[in-house]
């Protein structure tokens, strides 16, 4: 005998999916897409990780983490596409005869979300506050000594020596403003309270995940604001993004290199910018760690060891431009012939060492992150044992290969680093005391250049007195880098128009507008 | 019956202070400075490095560290996030819905469908016996990713009948929460409903070859009450550990799920808490997950109770 209850319940089943489905289906799998040529008043992008804080004063990277802050913020400077620098929350900015006093004319129609007036003594609090608040970025104004409110729309900052990148810091966290009256709030964090165009839409916002932006009235540049709405989605897994673009969840955002065949094939248009360099890391080179290291030959061979085309082709799928400087061509301090300087060459790599002294090669171990994948370090070695460097590596997990290298115990790694302007690299890489310099390698010759772009009396002066830095730097080869990397970033043309932003893998908000 | 609870209630005790004990101590070798240099990034002065360190008591010595950290815990109190912030109380109740959704969901379909295919298989044998094994491997086989991707870029992304990715609440929208938990619940729910319908459909057929129910047929009884009333009730209790086993199993599969469908859940926030070594938060997550298997596995013995009077107490 066989029961028949079974077959009642397969039916209910079966009808409770096709509910299912039905129901789905309705509420619009697609996202709610604006077809047909409507204007767009949403915009959606994607992004690859959530925002750490919309504390700007814990902001760390902001080359992506901008992105999600300027719709709630504005900085005191605005940093244009291709990287000069306008004006925004400051009309007005200059220096005096020694570089010692910055002044910033304000505006003073504007207001904080919370009705709060934005003047000189807010600004001058929230300069104050960036710093003594200890932030990954508060070293950007380590400089500046004090900041006053000469009257309501003028601001004076006073400086213990020069520092070029000072107005270029005030377009980035350092030069968020914050409503004074949100600065002790415990939640700041996740509720943000600034001047920006955009007001963060706390109900439809989840921490983590989506993050909504409705357009705020009464704000004082209404030609930014293109949108109504903005919706930022945190897809930390690339796959994700090109799923949620090929849906039409978001129109824009950022694509990993595996998967531009699929977003391609979603009909995207891909932009790139040159964000990022990568390259080996010499942290040692007075020998101090490394022998061998010591000796500039050394230090070129490493330079010619590798075939950077190979890589950039391999890893990269060709998208960057193999170099031997780590300037980018936008920084003023970029020579265009030292992209050549050093050829995959690894015979004469080999009579470099023989001239250093190591006729039969070198040993060196080197650190390397775990999320590096074996394959690729063993080609790294590979390709340097026909130099005659022969390779150990080491790995580490992020926190402990990152407290390595900044605590002195590398001589020598890989690494990915993001371009940065003149006196900004020189300053982190470079100068004695920077943080990319844990073991302090200095020479007179490099210091007396680098006094030189920090004093440089006008633009051509120190662009002049960068290129020398750089020429140094690539003839006594302080580094090796390979590539620099170009991030593709997707769009959809018929939804938004997007302009790349110089030096960040993420555009500036304003940098959208609807297509039509 | 009280002294059963009781003696759970002391014994869950007991597997909490392990369990977040060991954790602590694992994460415990990464060094405080090298957590505090992760969260402040290369820029920050080691002068900074070492200030935060302090202000995150990271310094101090590991009994006093792990005590404070008890102390608050007890009150409810699992401190805030060090890389975000936010209240690791706040992240956790805000991202177990998620997680939730799509467990409690999976376990359903698979409790109803693994049924189905295994009473299929135990009663009626030969081809739909061969059949529901066949598709048991294939369900064991396929990777839970693998699965979820394939019905992603034909369901959501080309047919449009589903969310490629996020998270829709139930009280938002019901439509919409279906549009997004749809495809999670069926890419993890293929490999369990293999493992439980072929549970079901051994111990089914145990069940149905033993005397008991020989009796019960050579007394009258009809087959269908046969079935569902004693052969099934006997057959369960294998069939509902498995079932507790792959929901607990569920709560960690979800991460590859969660990432792929971009779901804000427990699992996301655990893989990056673990990554950056966010101490507060990887504790308040394990935390969270032992309560949850602590739980599941009092519900899963009472249910088992319920069924047979052979593992009751009294």
């Amino acid at each position: 005998m066989k029961p028949k209850a079974h077959l009642v319940r397969s039916g209910t089943v079966l009808t409770l999916a096709a509910v299912m489905i039905s129901l789905s289906a309705c509420s619009g799998g697609s996202g709610g897409a604006a077809s047909n040529g409507e204007a767009t008043t949403t915009l959606k992008l994607g992004v690859g990780a959530a925002p750490a804080s919309f504390d700007p004063t814990q902001i760390e990277n902001n080359g992506n983490a901008l992105e999600l802050a300027q719709p709630v913020y504005d900085s005191l400077l605005r940093r244009a596409p291709n990287g000069d620098i306008q004006p925004w929350l400051a009309k007005d900015w200059k220096y005096n005869d020694n570089k010692t006093q910055l002044t910033l004319d304000l505006r003073d129609d504007v207001t904080f979300s919370d009705g709060t007036k934005f003047d000189a003594k807010s600004a001058a609090d929230n300069l104050d506050r960036f710093k003594a608040k200890g932030g990954p970025q508060a070293s950007m104004l380590a400089d500046v000594s004090n900041v006053a409110a000469a009257d309501a729309d003028t601001v004076t900052l006073t400086l213990t020596q020069p520092n070029p990148a000072l107005a270029s810091y005030l377009t980035t966290v350092a030069g968020l403003q914050v409503s004074p009256a949100s600065f002790d709030n415990p939640s700041l964090a996740t509720e943000p309270a600034g001047s920006g165009p955009y007001k963060l839409d706390t109900a439809a916002t989840t921490s983590g995940s989506i993050y909504t932006y409705t357009a705020r009235d009464n704000y004082w540049n209404k030609d930014a604001v293109k949108f109504n709405k903005i919706e930022i989605r945190v897809l930390t897994d690339p796959s994700a993004m090109a799923n949620a673009f090929a849906s039409g969840q978001i129109d824009a955002g950022p694509a990993a290199v595996g998967t531009l065949d699929q977003f391609k094939g979603s009909g995207a248009q891909v932009d790139t910018v040159e964000g990022d360099w990568a390259g080996f890391m010499m942290f040692d080179r007075t020998g101090r760690l490394s022998k061998p290291l010591g000796d500039v030959r050394v230090r070129q061979a490493f330079n010619m060891a590798l075939d950077k085309e190979a890589l950039l082709q391999t890893l990269q799928k060709g998208l960057g431009t193999v170099t031997a400087q780590i300037f980018s061509p936008e920084d003023p301090g970029y020579v265009p012939e030292l992209d050549k300087k050093y050829s995959h060459d690894p015979q004469q790599a080999k009579k470099l060492l023989a001239d250093a002294g190591y006729p039969d090669g070198i040993d060196v171990t080197m650190v390397a992150a775990s999320v590096t994948p074996a394959d690729v370090l063993s080609v790294y070695a590979q390709q340097l044992a026909e130099a005659g460097i022969r390779v150990t590596w080491e790995t580490q997990d992020i926190n402990a290969f990152l407290g390595t290298m900044f605590s002195g115990k590398s001589a020598i790694n890989p690494m990915q680093l993001g371009a940065k302007g003149g006196w900004e690299m020189i300053n982190q890489l470079v100068a004695p005391n920077a943080p990319w310099n844990p073991l302090k390698d200095q020479t007179p010759e490099l210091e007396a250049m680098i006094k030189d772009v920090q004093f440089a009396a006008d633009d051509a002066a120190r662009t002049a007195a960068v290129k020398k830095v750089n020429t140094y730097l690539v003839d006594n080869a302080w580094f090796a880098p390979w590539y620099r990397l170009a991030s593709p970033y997707a769009s959809k043309a018929d939804h938004v128009g997007v302009e790349m932003q110089y030096q960040q893998t993420l555009p500036s908000i304003y940098n959208f507008k609807p297509a039509s | 019956m009280i002294l059963f609870f009781v003696k759970r209630a002391l014994a869950s005790l007991v597997l909490l202070f392990v369990v977040s004990l060991l954790t602590f101590s694992l994460l415990n070798l990464t060094s405080g400075q090298a957590v505090a240099r992760t969260i402040l990034g290369p820029l920050a002065t080691d002068e900074q490095v070492h200030q935060r360190a302090e202000q995150l008591g990271l310094l101090a010595p590991f009994w006093t560290r792990f005590g404070d950290w008890l102390t608050h815990a007890v009150t409810g109190n699992l401190g805030r996030s060090w890389f975000s912030s936010e209240q690791v109380t706040d992240v956790l109740t805000s991202r177990l819905p998620v997680t939730l959704s799509v467990v409690i969901c999976t376990v359903i379909v698979t409790a109803v469908l693994s049924t189905l295919l295994g009473v299929a298989a135990a009663v009626y044998r030969g081809w739909v016996d061969r059949a529901v094994q066949i598709a048991a491997i294939v369900g064991f086989a396929l990777p839970g990713f693998w699965v979820a991707l394939l019905l992603v870029s034909t369901l959501a992304v080309q047919a449009h009948l589903f969310a490629a990715t996020g998270y829709i609440a139930p009280n938002a929208s019901v439509g919409g929460w279906l549009s997004t938990i749809t495809l999670p619940v069926a890419s993890l729910a293929i490999g369990s409903i293999a493992a439980l319908a072929q549970t079901l459909r051994g111990s089914l057929i145990d069940v149905l070859r033993s005397d008991f129910i020989r009796t019960l047929r050579a007394g009258g009884v009809s087959e269908r009450s046969v079935l569902f009333r004693h052969a099934l009730r006997s057959a369960a209790p294998p069939w509902l550990t498995v079932l507790s086993l792959q929901l607990v199993g569920l709560l960690g599969g979800a991460v590859i799920i969660e990432k792929i469908f971009a779901l804000p859940g427990i699992g996301s926030v655990a893989e990056q808490a673990t990554a950056r070594g966010d101490l507060p938060l990887v504790l308040g997550v394990v935390v969270l997950m032992v309560i949850i298997v602590i739980v599941v596995n009092l519900l899963v013995d009472i249910a088992n109770g319920i069924l047979n009077p052979k593992v009751r107490i009294s």
